[in-house]
């Protein structure tokens, strides 16, 4: 035993130990503990402040924490490989996507599918709304919350204009919309994907267990916004005001915006049967990133053009962000820090669910709103796995992070890129800018009311038993 | 504790690019840039749908046509077509033998060249150059398509790419009706009308037209492609007057593309649906920076190509010109604009 664990309190740490490791993690002494954390927190300001670029910020704070774990004697350099292996399928993952996307996106298919969808409601206020909402939640679940939002921002900004109508209360409420739709499947953000991967959960769990869950926090969230915004938009119109927004929304062609049609085709043939992939990914035998880099191949096959153009869309920012985000928490694990944390949580729960739950759920949804939830993901993760280390289910603290982690976005402006976007096109297209105040008076509200809704939902299911168990837990 | 900057997404789609955006301070930076022109470009995209109802195009189908011999080899290819013509849709073929320097005492080739074609009768030629007779047998006859040979009266192989021919020339600007160039030999346009390219390098009246009769004249099952084309040289002329107006500004060919597809949406958006209903694909093209005319003299590939003209546009004459001279591909020539003469 190291001298740094002569203290009788960190020598109990010794053997809670991740069950990722073939070793027990020997914790390091409480002042490297605190140094790393330290470090970790500061890169996480820096991320979040951005005196330096994201991945600059992490890639230094990784650089920083190897140099001080091999000064220090934590671990030996190859160490790093292992803390970089557990995630490489996140890569692939991201990079199959990333290509899969962009292919699909360049098709036209996305706003091809919004604009044709959008026509059906002739243009009235309450119907658009709905299906605005509904869309969102469909397309997010599908391609993610970025590109989905781009796509819906600047569909609502156009439709608004030709319309007449206020672009506030429909951009909110798909910004809002957005981040029940990013808990509905595993690759519907990367929260999702990281959490999911680590814990092994397949695909067709989420189907069984989020997307239930996501559905109802959007029918919160559809209620709030309507209760929200009830004199924000003519939610009751006459019928020759329908008529005249019917004749205007049908001036939207949405074959015009496509290309070539059989490109289009093609590009949803090539997604659904990637999607397909991914939920029998595990009957195949084979993981996630294989499935998303197959979609990218075929993709790049069938259905467009500009092989070179979609792979340099690959967001190499991101990959590096995470290559130093997971070095940065890797390094800090191995001082025993993480264990620590979970240890106390443990003690402080009494290591009942019933705490662990709200606990878990509450403390991953606020920081999700003050923090970029990635972080919060990869922080949580190692905690999450500690913690069930010790004979607690691990599912429904998973199920906690993945959900709450999501909805935290709609409790601040800055909680969730998607409602980022909404605001910065709000203020960008239509001059429309959206304060704190009014934002947390909205997010704030409907994000309270998700957050204890998922706690009582993941509660119940777990006790009832409904929760289905992982392989290897 | 402010937190600026929000989310990291795997990378999307083009105009999408995740990246790394800033929350709150979106004036400024390379990330704000990215976002601005994200979402303009998706908002271009929506845009583009707005284009009122597009309508179907009604194919235009030729009932009458006029064949032209010029005496050379290049006249089995045009007998050729007009059989090809009669079988699709039933053409009622007038022949003239159009020959240059033709004397009296010459046999009609037009009464000869006529029994091949069924449905096909000679005519009588009138006096005067080539050109002359062509047109005067257009006004004569009601016939809603001309076929001929370029270059006329001399073969392909010795003129190649160098001209066209005086008798091109002057029909280009007085030809009233469409007419179909037959080039070279192997290019027969039974093959060539299941790959169709509409070539549009110029603002023109005529271009839906130009459409119709490309529908009308592909199989079932054609390909049919629009390219909105910007030649290479045109753009850099554009590009160094508008970065001489605006220094800032740095063109892109991507962004000519976008605008080529924009000033051509309702066009489009009614080739599209027209294609969709026929059950014929199709493709936009939008070209900026082409390098050259993409037809060398000795592709291979079978495709017609279709060039909408109006006859008063210089620019878009030439434009013509040049294509003709440089494809090995038949082409259809829709003019507008043609003046009447008495």
């Amino acid at each position: 035993m190291s001298a740094f664990c002569a203290h009788p309190f960190l020598a109990s740490l010794q053997l809670l130990a991740s069950s990722m490791e073939e070793t027990p993690i020997t914790p390091a002494s409480p002042w490297v503990m605190l140094l790393f954390a330290a470090i970790m927190l500061a890169t996480y300001i820096g991320v979040a402040i951005e005196p330096l670029h994201k991945t600059v910020a992490a890639l230094c704070g990784a650089v920083v924490l190897i140099a001080l774990s091999l000064a220090l004697g934590l671990f030996q350099y190859e160490k790093i490989y292992d803390i970089l292996e557990e995630d490489l399928n996140i890569f692939g993952v991201i990079i199959g996507t990333g290509i899969l996307v962009d292919v699909v996106g360049k098709s036209g298919l996305f706003h091809f599918l919004s604009m044709w969808i959008v026509r059906f409601t002739g243009g009235r206020a309450s119907t658009l709304f709905l299906t605005l909402c509904v869309i969102t939640f469909l397309f997010v679940a599908v391609l993610t919350i970025v590109p989905a939002m781009l796509i819906l921002s600047s569909l609502v900004l156009v439709i608004c204009r030709s319309l007449n109508y206020k672009p506030v209360p429909f951009l909110l409420s798909v910004a809002i919309c957005a981040n029940s739709g990013a808990i509905a499947t595993f690759a519907s953000g990367l929260p999702n994907i990281m959490i999911g991967t680590a814990a092994g959960i397949p695909y067709a769990q989420f189907l069984i267990v989020s997307l239930p869950y996501a559905l109802t926090s959007l029918l919160i969230a559809i209620i709030g916004l309507r209760i929200f915004f009830r004199k924000d938009l003519p939610w009751k119109q006459t019928a020759e005001e329908q008529a005249l927004l019917r004749e205007q929304i049908e001036t939207f062609d949405p074959w015009a915006m496509v290309e070539n049609r059989m490109v289009l085709l093609r590009s949803g043939v090539i997604l659904l049967a990637t999607v397909l992939g991914f939920v029998f990914a595990q009957q195949l035998g084979v993981g996630m990133d294989f499935i998303a880099m197959v979609g990218a191949t075929a993709a790049l096959l069938f259905a467009g053009k500009g092989v070179e153009d979609a792979i340099q869309k690959v967001n190499w920012t991101v990959i590096m962000f995470f290559m130093g985000l997971f070095i940065i928490i890797g390094c800090v694990k191995q001082t025993g820090a993480l264990a620590w944390v979970a240890q106390q949580v443990i003690a402080f729960s009494g290591n009942e669910m019933s705490l662990l739950l709200p606990l878990l759920g509450i403390f991953s949804a606020v920081a999700s709103s003050i923090v970029d939830n990635i972080p919060v993901a990869a922080t949580l993760i190692p905690i999450v796995r500690d913690i069930s280390s010790t004979g607690v289910p691990a599912e429904p603290l998973w199920w906690t992070l993945i959900i709450c982690c999501n909805l935290g976005g709609n409790g601040t402006p800055i909680g969730s890129i998607s409602c980022v976007i909404a605001i910065y096109a709000l203020k960008r297209e239509a001059g429309e800018r959206v304060g704190w105040g009014m934002f947390m008076k909205l997010g704030g509200t409907i994000m309270l009311f998700q957050v204890i809704g998922a706690i009582l939902y993941l509660s119940f299911i777990h006790y009832q038993g409904w929760i289905p168990s992982l392989a290897g837990h | 504790m402010f937190k600026r900057v929000v989310e990291l997404e795997s990378n999307p789609y083009n105009p999408v690019t995740a990246g790394l955006l800033k929350a709150g301070n979106m004036s400024t930076g390379s990330e704000s840039n990215e976002l601005d022109r994200e979402v303009d470009a998706s908002m271009r995209m929506f845009e583009k749908a707005q284009i009122g109802p597009a309508a179907s195009l009604t194919p235009i189908t030729p009932s009458r046509i006029l064949v032209v011999l010029d005496g050379s080899s290049q006249d089995d290819n045009s007998v050729a077509s007009a059989i090809f013509l009669r079988e699709q849709f039933n053409t009622e073929t007038l022949v003239l033998d159009a020959r240059d320097g033709k004397a009296e005492e010459d046999a009609d080739l037009a009464v000869t060249r006529a029994t091949e074609i069924p449905g096909g009768r000679p005519i009588q030629r009138q006096d005067g150059d080539s050109y002359d007779v062509i047109l005067a047998a257009l006004k004569d006859h009601a016939v809603d398509l001309l076929v001929l040979p370029s270059p006329y009266g001399r073969s392909f192989e010795n003129v190649g790419a160098d001209s066209a021919g005086t008798v091109m020339d002057v029909l280009l600007s007085r030809c009233p009706i469409p007419m179909i160039v037959m080039r070279r030999d192997d290019q027969q346009l039974r093959d060539c009308v299941r790959h169709i390219e509409m070539v549009v390098g110029s603002e023109c009246e005529v271009e839906s037209k130009a459409a119709a009769w490309s529908f009308g004249l592909a199989e079932k099952s054609s390909k049919i492609n629009l390219n909105l084309v910007l030649e290479q040289e045109q753009f850099e002329n554009i590009r160094s007057i508008v970065e001489a107006i605006q220094p800032e500004a740095t063109l892109q060919p991507e962004q000519f593309s976008e605008a080529l597809a924009k000033t051509h949406h309702a066009l489009h958006g009614a080739m599209a649906k027209t294609a969709a209903t026929l059950g014929m694909t199709y493709e936009l093209h939008p070209i900026a920076g082409e390098i050259a005319p993409p037809n060398s003299l000795d592709e291979a590939k079978k495709l017609l190509l279709v060039l909408p003209l109006e006859v008063d546009d210089r620019f878009g004459q030439g434009f013509v010109q040049d294509r003709i001279r440089r494809s090995p591909h038949p082409i259809l020539i829709v003019s507008g604009h043609v003046r009447e003469t008495n």
